[in-house]
Protein backbone atom coordinates (compact mmCIF):
# COMPACT_ATOMS: atom_id res chain seq x y z
CA UNK A 1 0.00 0.00 0.00
CA UNK A 2 1.06 3.56 -0.87
CA UNK A 3 1.60 6.69 1.37
CA UNK A 4 -1.70 9.06 1.27
CA UNK A 5 -0.93 12.66 1.14
CA UNK A 6 -2.15 13.21 4.34
CA UNK A 7 0.32 10.38 5.55
CA UNK A 8 3.01 11.98 3.87
CA UNK A 9 2.83 15.38 5.71
CA UNK A 10 2.43 13.22 9.57
CA UNK A 11 5.30 11.04 8.94
CA UNK A 12 7.20 14.23 6.90
CA UNK A 13 10.15 14.12 9.14
CA UNK A 14 11.22 10.18 8.59
CA UNK A 15 10.45 11.48 4.34
CA UNK A 16 13.41 13.47 4.98
CA UNK A 17 15.95 10.17 6.49
CA UNK A 18 17.60 8.77 3.41
CA UNK A 19 17.42 5.45 5.70
CA UNK A 20 13.27 5.69 6.05
CA UNK A 21 12.29 7.83 2.99
CA UNK A 22 9.15 6.77 1.54
CA UNK A 23 9.74 3.63 0.36
CA UNK A 24 10.89 2.67 4.22
CA UNK A 25 7.39 4.51 5.40
CA UNK A 26 5.58 2.37 2.99
CA UNK A 27 7.15 -0.76 4.97
CA UNK A 28 6.05 0.26 7.61
CA UNK A 29 2.57 0.61 6.93
CA UNK A 30 2.61 -2.53 5.56
CA UNK A 31 4.43 -3.85 8.47
CA UNK A 32 1.93 -5.88 11.20
CA UNK A 33 2.89 -5.94 14.58
CA UNK A 34 1.32 -7.98 17.78
CA UNK A 35 1.89 -6.37 21.27
CA UNK A 36 1.78 -8.98 24.20
CA UNK A 37 0.78 -7.55 26.92
CA UNK A 38 -0.02 -4.21 27.42
CA UNK A 39 1.59 -2.74 30.55
CA UNK A 40 4.50 -0.71 31.40
CA UNK A 41 6.49 -2.05 28.27
CA UNK A 42 3.36 -2.48 25.75
CA UNK A 43 2.14 0.92 26.24
CA UNK A 44 5.48 2.73 25.49
CA UNK A 45 5.92 0.21 22.43
CA UNK A 46 2.33 0.27 21.29
CA UNK A 47 2.41 3.98 21.42
CA UNK A 48 5.80 4.53 19.39
CA UNK A 49 4.72 1.49 16.75
CA UNK A 50 1.45 3.95 16.21
CA UNK A 51 2.91 7.23 15.98
CA UNK A 52 5.97 5.97 13.30
CA UNK A 53 2.68 4.38 11.24
CA UNK A 54 3.19 0.97 11.51
CA UNK A 55 0.48 0.01 9.68
CA UNK A 56 -1.91 -2.55 11.84
CA UNK A 57 -1.13 -3.44 15.58
CA UNK A 58 -2.42 -6.03 17.94
CA UNK A 59 -2.98 -5.81 21.25
CA UNK A 60 -3.39 -8.39 23.57
CA UNK A 61 -4.01 -8.07 26.96
CA UNK A 62 -6.68 -9.86 29.59
CA UNK A 63 -6.22 -7.40 32.16
CA UNK A 64 -8.08 -4.24 33.51
CA UNK A 65 -6.39 -0.61 34.57
CA UNK A 66 -5.72 -0.08 38.09
CA UNK A 67 -4.78 2.45 40.30
CA UNK A 68 -0.92 1.28 40.49
CA UNK A 69 -0.83 1.03 36.73
CA UNK A 70 -0.87 4.89 36.28
CA UNK A 71 2.59 5.73 37.89
CA UNK A 72 4.15 4.00 34.35
CA UNK A 73 1.88 2.65 32.20
CA UNK A 74 1.59 6.16 29.79
CA UNK A 75 -1.81 5.53 27.97
CA UNK A 76 -4.37 5.28 30.51
CA UNK A 77 -5.85 7.51 32.94
CA UNK A 78 -7.54 7.54 36.12
CA UNK A 79 -11.10 7.75 34.84
CA UNK A 80 -10.23 4.74 32.99
CA UNK A 81 -9.71 2.18 35.95
CA UNK A 82 -11.35 -0.53 35.94
CA UNK A 83 -11.82 -0.69 31.69
CA UNK A 84 -10.12 -3.77 29.69
CA UNK A 85 -6.73 -2.03 28.76
CA UNK A 86 -6.76 -2.85 25.35
CA UNK A 87 -10.32 -1.36 25.20
CA UNK A 88 -8.46 2.43 26.68
CA UNK A 89 -5.45 1.89 25.04
CA UNK A 90 -6.87 1.17 21.52
CA UNK A 91 -8.69 5.00 22.03
CA UNK A 92 -5.75 6.57 22.71
CA UNK A 93 -3.87 4.79 19.44
CA UNK A 94 -6.73 5.40 17.09
CA UNK A 95 -6.51 9.43 18.42
CA UNK A 96 -2.56 9.13 17.87
CA UNK A 97 -2.78 8.07 14.32
CA UNK A 98 -6.34 7.54 12.32
CA UNK A 99 -4.25 5.79 9.11
CA UNK A 100 -3.53 2.66 11.27
CA UNK A 101 -5.62 -0.33 12.12
CA UNK A 102 -5.45 -0.96 15.46
CA UNK A 103 -7.30 -4.75 16.69
CA UNK A 104 -7.80 -5.70 19.96
CA UNK A 105 -7.93 -9.78 21.84
CA UNK A 106 -9.00 -8.70 25.34
CA UNK A 107 -8.12 -12.16 26.96
CA UNK A 108 -4.02 -13.10 28.32
CA UNK A 109 -1.99 -14.91 25.50
CA UNK A 110 -1.93 -18.62 25.89
CA UNK A 111 -1.10 -21.85 24.15
CA UNK A 112 -4.36 -22.58 23.08
CA UNK A 113 -4.76 -18.99 21.48
CA UNK A 114 -1.18 -18.25 20.26
CA UNK A 115 -1.17 -19.94 17.15
CA UNK A 116 -4.24 -18.34 15.67
CA UNK A 117 -3.41 -14.61 16.55
CA UNK A 118 0.22 -15.03 15.75
CA UNK A 119 -0.43 -16.13 12.39
CA UNK A 120 -2.38 -12.77 11.59
CA UNK A 121 1.02 -10.31 12.14
CA UNK A 122 4.81 -9.87 10.90
CA UNK A 123 6.39 -9.42 14.03
CA UNK A 124 5.86 -10.38 17.62
CA UNK A 125 6.65 -7.93 20.59
CA UNK A 126 6.58 -9.54 23.98
CA UNK A 127 5.85 -7.24 26.68
CA UNK A 128 4.84 -9.68 28.82
CA UNK A 129 4.74 -9.89 33.07
CA UNK A 130 5.74 -13.32 33.47
CA UNK A 131 7.90 -15.65 32.41
CA UNK A 132 5.83 -18.45 31.54
CA UNK A 133 3.91 -16.48 28.71
CA UNK A 134 7.14 -15.44 27.89
CA UNK A 135 8.35 -18.63 27.04
CA UNK A 136 4.69 -19.41 25.38
CA UNK A 137 5.40 -16.38 22.96
CA UNK A 138 9.05 -17.68 21.97
CA UNK A 139 7.72 -21.17 21.54
CA UNK A 140 4.76 -20.10 18.86
CA UNK A 141 6.80 -16.97 17.44
CA UNK A 142 9.67 -19.90 16.78
CA UNK A 143 7.23 -22.69 15.41
CA UNK A 144 5.73 -19.95 12.94
CA UNK A 145 9.03 -18.60 12.50
CA UNK A 146 8.31 -15.35 13.10
CA UNK A 147 10.42 -12.50 15.20
CA UNK A 148 10.19 -12.10 19.16
CA UNK A 149 10.87 -8.68 20.21
CA UNK A 150 11.85 -9.79 23.96
CA UNK A 151 11.55 -6.87 27.21
CA UNK A 152 11.87 -7.72 30.29
CA UNK A 153 12.20 -5.70 33.42
CA UNK A 154 13.75 -5.61 37.23
CA UNK A 155 13.30 -3.22 39.22
CA UNK A 156 15.84 -0.20 37.82
CA UNK A 157 17.01 -2.56 35.14
CA UNK A 158 15.69 -3.73 31.25
CA UNK A 159 17.01 -6.58 28.87
CA UNK A 160 15.97 -6.68 25.47
CA UNK A 161 16.63 -9.65 22.51
CA UNK A 162 15.37 -10.45 19.23
CA UNK A 163 14.47 -14.13 19.29
CA UNK A 164 14.05 -16.44 16.34
CA UNK A 165 15.01 -13.77 13.57
CA UNK A 166 15.56 -15.85 10.48
CA UNK A 167 15.91 -19.05 12.29
CA UNK A 168 18.72 -17.16 14.93
CA UNK A 169 18.38 -18.21 18.57
CA UNK A 170 15.52 -18.04 20.68
CA UNK A 171 14.71 -17.66 24.58
CA UNK A 172 16.32 -20.65 26.08
CA UNK A 173 19.31 -20.23 23.82
CA UNK A 174 19.74 -17.11 26.34
CA UNK A 175 18.39 -18.68 29.04
CA UNK A 176 18.55 -22.61 28.80
CA UNK A 177 18.08 -22.95 33.25
CA UNK A 178 14.44 -21.39 32.43
CA UNK A 179 13.19 -24.41 31.84
CA UNK A 180 14.64 -25.93 35.38
CA UNK A 181 14.47 -22.58 37.24
CA UNK A 182 12.44 -20.84 40.61
CA UNK A 183 9.71 -18.78 40.11
CA UNK A 184 11.02 -15.48 39.26
CA UNK A 185 8.78 -12.47 40.87
CA UNK A 186 7.46 -10.08 38.57
CA UNK A 187 7.00 -5.85 38.86
CA UNK A 188 3.44 -6.36 40.67
CA UNK A 189 5.81 -8.28 43.71
CA UNK A 190 8.67 -6.82 43.75
CA UNK A 191 8.14 -2.93 42.09
CA UNK A 192 9.49 -1.66 39.29
CA UNK A 193 11.28 1.78 38.38
CA UNK A 194 8.55 4.14 36.22
CA UNK A 195 10.73 5.10 33.61
CA UNK A 196 12.44 2.00 32.66
CA UNK A 197 9.79 0.66 31.08
CA UNK A 198 9.65 3.70 28.85
CA UNK A 199 13.41 3.40 27.80
CA UNK A 200 13.33 -0.58 27.35
CA UNK A 201 10.28 0.12 25.11
CA UNK A 202 11.82 2.31 23.15
CA UNK A 203 14.34 0.29 22.66
CA UNK A 204 12.09 -3.24 21.30
CA UNK A 205 10.55 -0.44 19.31
CA UNK A 206 13.85 0.43 17.99
CA UNK A 207 14.15 -3.35 17.28
CA UNK A 208 10.42 -3.49 15.40
CA UNK A 209 11.29 -0.68 13.06
CA UNK A 210 14.92 -2.30 11.95
CA UNK A 211 13.65 -5.46 11.12
CA UNK A 212 10.49 -3.95 9.37
CA UNK A 213 13.05 -1.59 7.25
CA UNK A 214 15.54 -4.02 6.91
CA UNK A 215 17.85 -1.35 8.28
CA UNK A 216 20.96 -1.61 10.92
CA UNK A 217 22.47 -4.68 13.60
CA UNK A 218 19.23 -6.63 14.98
CA UNK A 219 19.69 -7.41 18.57
CA UNK A 220 19.38 -11.33 17.21
CA UNK A 221 21.66 -13.56 18.94
CA UNK A 222 22.25 -10.91 21.36
CA UNK A 223 21.18 -9.69 25.01
CA UNK A 224 21.18 -6.13 26.10
CA UNK A 225 21.26 -5.04 29.64
CA UNK A 226 20.44 -0.91 30.78
CA UNK A 227 20.71 0.06 33.87
CA UNK A 228 19.19 2.88 34.60
CA UNK A 229 21.08 3.72 38.16
CA UNK A 230 24.37 3.68 36.73
CA UNK A 231 23.48 4.50 32.84
CA UNK A 232 25.46 1.54 32.02
CA UNK A 233 24.86 -0.87 28.53
CA UNK A 234 25.81 -4.30 28.38
CA UNK A 235 25.81 -6.42 25.70
CA UNK A 236 26.23 -10.13 25.53
CA UNK A 237 26.31 -12.94 22.67
CA UNK A 238 24.89 -16.28 22.56
CA UNK A 239 24.00 -18.56 19.74
CA UNK A 240 21.94 -21.58 19.07
CA UNK A 241 21.82 -24.44 21.44
CA UNK B 1 42.16 -10.81 38.21
CA UNK B 2 38.49 -11.59 36.70
CA UNK B 3 36.35 -8.84 36.69
CA UNK B 4 32.62 -10.07 38.22
CA UNK B 5 29.73 -8.24 36.59
CA UNK B 6 26.36 -8.89 38.60
CA UNK B 7 22.85 -8.19 37.10
CA UNK B 8 19.35 -7.43 38.25
CA UNK B 9 18.72 -9.96 41.87
CA UNK B 10 22.15 -11.12 41.30
CA UNK B 11 23.50 -7.27 42.13
CA UNK B 12 21.16 -7.30 44.76
CA UNK B 13 22.12 -10.40 46.75
CA UNK B 14 25.80 -9.95 45.98
CA UNK B 15 25.03 -6.45 47.19
CA UNK B 16 27.31 -5.09 44.64
CA UNK B 17 27.59 -4.44 40.54
CA UNK B 18 30.74 -5.62 39.99
CA UNK B 19 34.28 -6.80 42.08
CA UNK B 20 37.74 -7.65 40.77
CA UNK B 21 38.85 -11.76 42.43
CA UNK B 22 41.49 -13.90 41.51
CA UNK B 23 40.06 -16.77 40.12
CA UNK B 24 41.72 -20.43 39.61
CA UNK B 25 40.95 -21.73 35.64
CA UNK B 26 37.93 -23.41 35.76
CA UNK B 27 34.92 -24.66 33.52
CA UNK B 28 31.48 -22.42 34.15
CA UNK B 29 29.90 -25.72 36.08
CA UNK B 30 32.59 -25.23 38.75
CA UNK B 31 32.35 -21.47 38.47
CA UNK B 32 28.40 -21.76 39.94
CA UNK B 33 29.83 -24.04 42.94
CA UNK B 34 32.63 -22.08 44.40
CA UNK B 35 30.24 -18.46 43.13
CA UNK B 36 27.51 -20.44 45.41
CA UNK B 37 29.43 -20.92 48.28
CA UNK B 38 30.68 -17.55 48.28
CA UNK B 39 27.31 -16.37 47.67
CA UNK B 40 24.87 -18.95 48.89
CA UNK B 41 21.84 -17.17 48.22
CA UNK B 42 22.41 -17.59 44.47
CA UNK B 43 21.42 -21.64 44.87
CA UNK B 44 18.05 -19.90 44.60
CA UNK B 45 18.07 -18.10 41.28
CA UNK B 46 18.60 -18.96 37.69
CA UNK B 47 20.90 -16.87 36.17
CA UNK B 48 23.81 -17.36 32.67
CA UNK B 49 26.96 -16.82 32.77
CA UNK B 50 29.48 -14.97 30.21
CA UNK B 51 32.92 -14.90 29.56
CA UNK B 52 33.91 -12.00 27.66
CA UNK B 53 30.39 -10.60 26.60
CA UNK B 54 29.53 -14.30 25.10
CA UNK B 55 27.15 -16.40 26.85
CA UNK B 56 28.98 -20.27 27.41
CA UNK B 57 28.00 -23.87 27.81
CA UNK B 58 28.42 -25.45 31.52
CA UNK B 59 32.11 -26.54 30.21
CA UNK B 60 33.35 -23.41 28.81
CA UNK B 61 36.60 -22.42 31.02
CA UNK B 62 37.10 -19.58 32.27
CA UNK B 63 40.09 -17.64 33.23
CA UNK B 64 41.62 -15.42 35.48
CA UNK B 65 42.25 -12.24 33.02
CA UNK B 66 38.43 -12.68 32.08
CA UNK B 67 35.46 -10.60 32.03
CA UNK B 68 32.39 -12.66 33.94
CA UNK B 69 28.62 -11.17 34.09
CA UNK B 70 26.40 -12.78 36.17
CA UNK B 71 22.96 -12.71 34.30
CA UNK B 72 19.67 -13.49 35.53
CA UNK B 73 16.72 -12.78 33.35
CA UNK B 74 14.36 -11.05 34.21
CA UNK B 75 10.32 -11.33 34.40
CA UNK B 76 8.54 -7.70 34.51
CA UNK B 77 6.99 -5.70 31.90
Amino acid sequence: MRLEDQEKEQYSRHLLLTEVGESGQEKLKNTSVLVVGIGGLGCGVAQQLTAIGIGKIGLIDGDMVSISNLQRQILYNSSEVGQLKVDAAAIKLKLLNPFISIHTYPTFLTKENADEIFSEYDIIVDCTDDISTKNTSNTFSSKLKKPLVYGALYKFEGQVSVFNFSCGPGYLDAFPSLASSPPIDSCSAIGVYAIIPQIIASLQANEVVKIALQKGDILSGKLLNYNALTNQFHIFKYTRK
Amino acid sequence: MAKLLYFGQVAEIANRHSEELPIEEMSIADFRIWLERKIPELTFVSYQISANQQLHCEAFMLTNDMEIAILPPFAGG
